[in-house]
């Protein structure tokens, strides 16, 4: 019994782990479909689209208004008082319609200031003339004066220099002509009378000498006598040659001492006379060289005085506003409007004085308007001169078509805008009615065209999402592959794409359920 | 006291064998946080050696829910391995209980040859008929499907060698007896056979069971397409951040082989017993 009770308890413990088991594959499956469902829940669900070759269209649209297009401004010579205005802005105008009235006492006044002044550069211009021909006379003067220096100088130079070449020439051949000093010795010895007395007593003590001997030869009588006077005669030729000697030898040192002295007197004289020709050039030189600028300074052209001519032009000037001043004065300071127009702004007031800006504006409604839009920075890049757009208005709900963009300018209080402008015929349109102007321009072709919600940005890079698949556990399963790319150009629905990034073939990932990062899984979007 | 000496070295023994599946259990409650730093030196090529607390500071079941409620593919491969130990236990009951039967039961030429083939086959490992079996199945064309796997584990010898074992106890007198009376060898297999070697059969499917339930080398090379792996090829792809996740995917595996096990632990007692005991 005890071991039927055991084996009972044993097979209710097996049945139980059994049944537990069973359980257990239960809630597993139970899990398998519950973690399906919320891994596809938690799954990004994306739809895709692949690259397209298509243009891009930009298309520009901006809010604008009618503005004119031709204005004419009614004005007067400034300064005149207003004495009433009878227009306000905004107001129509027909030709002849009178404007305003300027105060006709205060024009009188300023007829004759004008007139005054008028006169006084008259008179201005009187005294400038009688001037400029006194200097004109003076100057031809001073030319021909001038003229007849230099002559003058030229001569007187010439004579000069011509005569100090003559004293250089004496002196140069005076100190050729210095004989040297053996032949100036032998010439004043020559012609020395002491010399020549001292040489003949030697020469004749020398006879009386040669006549003794010669005397003591042939007579044997008192010989000596004879030597004795021989011996005497021998002692006084002695004394007598050296005197000679000695007179010689002063003379030749005195001689030689004045010829030197001499010598050195032509030189100088040579140097001085040299020194005198080239300073006689140079000062004749330097007279013609002054003499010669003085001529030139005489013949050259005086600059330019415009004086005349200013004043002249002054007075015609004020010769003319005098005349319009008088003009203003025969209509008796009423001023009408000479076209049809429309009163954009009144720039006077009765009391004031009138200025140099338009005293009234008219907008001229005969000719065509001004349509003025505002586009940005961004927008100018697909704006040009000479494109042609649409405008839009509300008013009428009528659209002109074709319009040509005619200029295109920065505003020049925000450089970010840009206003562009259109001319618009003026028919069934008025001034300030406002409208939507559109430009619509295709760029070139590009092969890779994908929608602008498939980029993507990091703040450092572009980039779109591509969708792959692979093979997990799970079977073939699509994820997203972070792809950089480059936009060649864009507008508000469509961008290009660089080549080489993508290819046709791929398809880029455009919109998705949640977040998704390159790498993660994804499914394909189901309604 | 030696008695008692002896069954505390016992429970010692026990506690460090049970210790790895502790440790499996604790850590699947552990934080994701706590297991990156416990682990990362063993995992993230960190340095240092791996820290491990017996107990988790922060214990979570966030890793069981992800596992069984955002982790479809973990089911994938489950239901896989689940697919894979079915057929092959199915296979087994049709191919290797009548090839026990025929061994035990009947004589025939070279019936020991072929026995010793048997046993031969069933020691080699896995590693020397795996070129061999490569070819076989990519000339058949099952390579990369579950048939590959499947097929070649429902013709192994290791369930005929358990069941013949219990076959073979069955008194011969008897089967002579019941053939004399006149009963088909279909009826003697069907009616005695079995029910007298049931014990061996259910052993060899319990044993069959934790072994193809860990089955890891073969599809590990005939399997390519990562749907058709089973849960001994997905842990290891788990990383360290998601430790958490395979020590809960390691609970669960473990699971069905405790079931199985306490289920058959009396037919696998039974099965080696009678294995022991001689005539």
């Amino acid at each position: 019994m005890r071991e039927y009770l055991l084996t009972l308890i044993h097979l209710w413990k097996k049945k139980k782990i059994s049944v537990l088991f069973a359980k257990f594959l239960l809630f597993m499956l139970l899990c398998t479909i519950l973690s399906r469902g919320i891994y596809a829940k938690g799954m990004a669900q994306v739809t895709t689209g692949s690259p397209k070759k298509m243009s891009i269209s930009h298309k520009v649209q901006s809010e604008g208004f009618i503005e004119k297009n031709q204005e004419a401004s009614i004005h007067i010579p400034s300064g005149i008082r207003i004495e009433s205005v009878f227009v306000k802005q905004g107001q129509i105008v027909e030709n002849d319609t009178p404007l305003f009235q300027i105060d006709m006492d205060d024009l009188q006044e300023i007829i004759k200031e004008k007139a005054n002044e008028v006169e006084k550069l008259t008179l201005q211009i009187n005294d400038i003339v009688s001037n400029q021909q006194y200097h004109a006379t003076k100057e031809a003067q001073d030319a021909k004066r001038a003229a007849q220096d230099y002559a003058l100088a030229q001569a007187s130079g010439n004579r000069q220099i011509g005569e100090a070449a003559y004293d250089l020439q004496r002196s140069q051949e005076q100190l050729e002509q210095w004989k040297d000093f053996p032949s100036y010795l032998k010439d004043n010895l020559e012609h020395d009378l002491q010399r020549a007395a001292l040489t003949r007593e030697v020469e004749r003590l020398r006879e009386e000498i040669n006549m003794l001997k010669d005397h003591s030869q042939s007579v044997s009588a008192n010989v000596l006598d004879k030597e004795e006077q021989i011996r005497k005669k021998k002692i006084e030729l002695e004394n007598a040659s050296k005197s000679l000697d000695d007179y010689i030898n002063s003379m030749t040192s005195q001689l030689e001492k004045q010829w030197k002295e001499r010598k050195e007197t032509l030189e100088e004289d040579l140097h001085a006379k040299e020194k005198a020709y080239y300073d006689t050039g140079e000062t004749a030189a330097n007279s013609l060289l002054e003499a010669g600028r003085t001529m030139e300074d005489a013949s050259m052209e005086k600059p330019s005085d415009s004086t005349l001519e200013i004043y002249k032009l002054d007075r015609e000037e004020k010769t003319r506003k005098l005349a319009k001043l008088k003009d203003l004065q025969a209509i008796g300071g009423i001023i009408t409007s000479d076209i049809s127009g429309f009163v954009t702004k009144v720039n006077i007031t009765p009391g004031e004085r009138s200025n140099d800006l338009g005293c009234i504006l008219l907008a001229l409604t005969e000719e065509s308007f001004n349509f003025c839009a505002s586009i940005t920075k961004e927008q100018r890049k697909y704006v040009n001169i000479g494109d042609t757009a649409h405008i839009y208005f509300q008013r009428g709900s009528h659209t002109l078509e074709n319009i040509r963009i005619e200029r295109v300018e920065e505003d020049p209080a925000n450089p970010e805008n840009y206003y562009i402008y259109a001319s618009v015929p003026s028919k069934n349109l008025t001034i300030g009615e406002t409208g939507v102007l559109e430009i619509v321009k295709q760029s070139e072709h590009y092969p890779y065209c994908v929608s602008l919600e498939a980029l993507h940005g990091d703040g450092i890079h572009i980039y779109v999402l591509v969708l792959h698949e692979k093979e997990t556990i799970l079977g073939t399963e699509l994820y997203v592959e972070r792809r950089n790319v480059k936009v060649l150009d864009k507008n508000e629905t469509y961008a290009a794409l660089e080549a080489g990034t993508i290819t046709e073939q791929e398809n880029i990932v455009l919109t998705s359920t949640k977040p998704i990062v390159g790498g993660d899984i994804v499914r394909l979007f189901e309604e | 006291m030696l008695k008692k000496l002896g069954l505390l070295l016992l429970y010692l023994t026990a506690f460090l064998i049970c210790l790895p599946i502790l440790l499996v259990l604790l850590g699947s409650l552990k934080s994701t946080r706590e297991l990156v730093e416990s682990l990362s030196p063993l995992l993230d090529d960190t340095n240092g050696m791996v820290n491990w607390t017996l107990l988790p500071l922060y214990p979570t079941l966030n890793h069981f829910f992800k596992l069984l409620f955002s982790t479809p593919s973990f089911f994938i491969v489950f239901w896989n391995s689940m697919k894979i130990v079915f057929c092959i236990l199915t296979g087994q009951m049709f191919i290797s209980v009548p090839a026990a039967w025929a061994f035990a039961s009947f004589s025939f030429p070279f019936q020991k040859l072929l026995f010793t083939l048997y046993i031969i086959l069933m020691l080699m490992p896995f590693q020397v008929i795996m070129l061999s079996s490569y070819l076989v199945l990519d000339s058949f064309h099952m390579l990369d499907t579950h048939r590959g796997i499947i097929l070649p584990a429902i013709f192994s010898a290791y369930p005929v060698f358990i069941i013949y074992k219990s076959f073979h106890q069955i008194p011969k007198s008897l089967l002579e007896a019941a053939r004399t009376d006149g009963a088909s060898e279909l009826y003697l297999f069907i009616h005695i056979g079995i029910p007298s070697g049931s014990s061996g059969i259910l052993s060899a499917l319990v044993l069959g069971f934790l072994e193809y339930w860990s089955l890891i080398e073969p599809p590990l090379a005939f399997l390519k397409d990562k749907s058709l792996w089973p849960l001994s090829l997905y842990l290891p792809e788990i990383g360290i951040e998601q430790s958490g996740m395979a020590f809960a995917a390691s609970v669960i595996t473990l699971t069905p082989a405790i079931f199985v096990f306490l289920i058959g632990q009396d037919y696998l007692e039974q099965g080696i017993m009678s294995s022991a005991v001689k005539e």
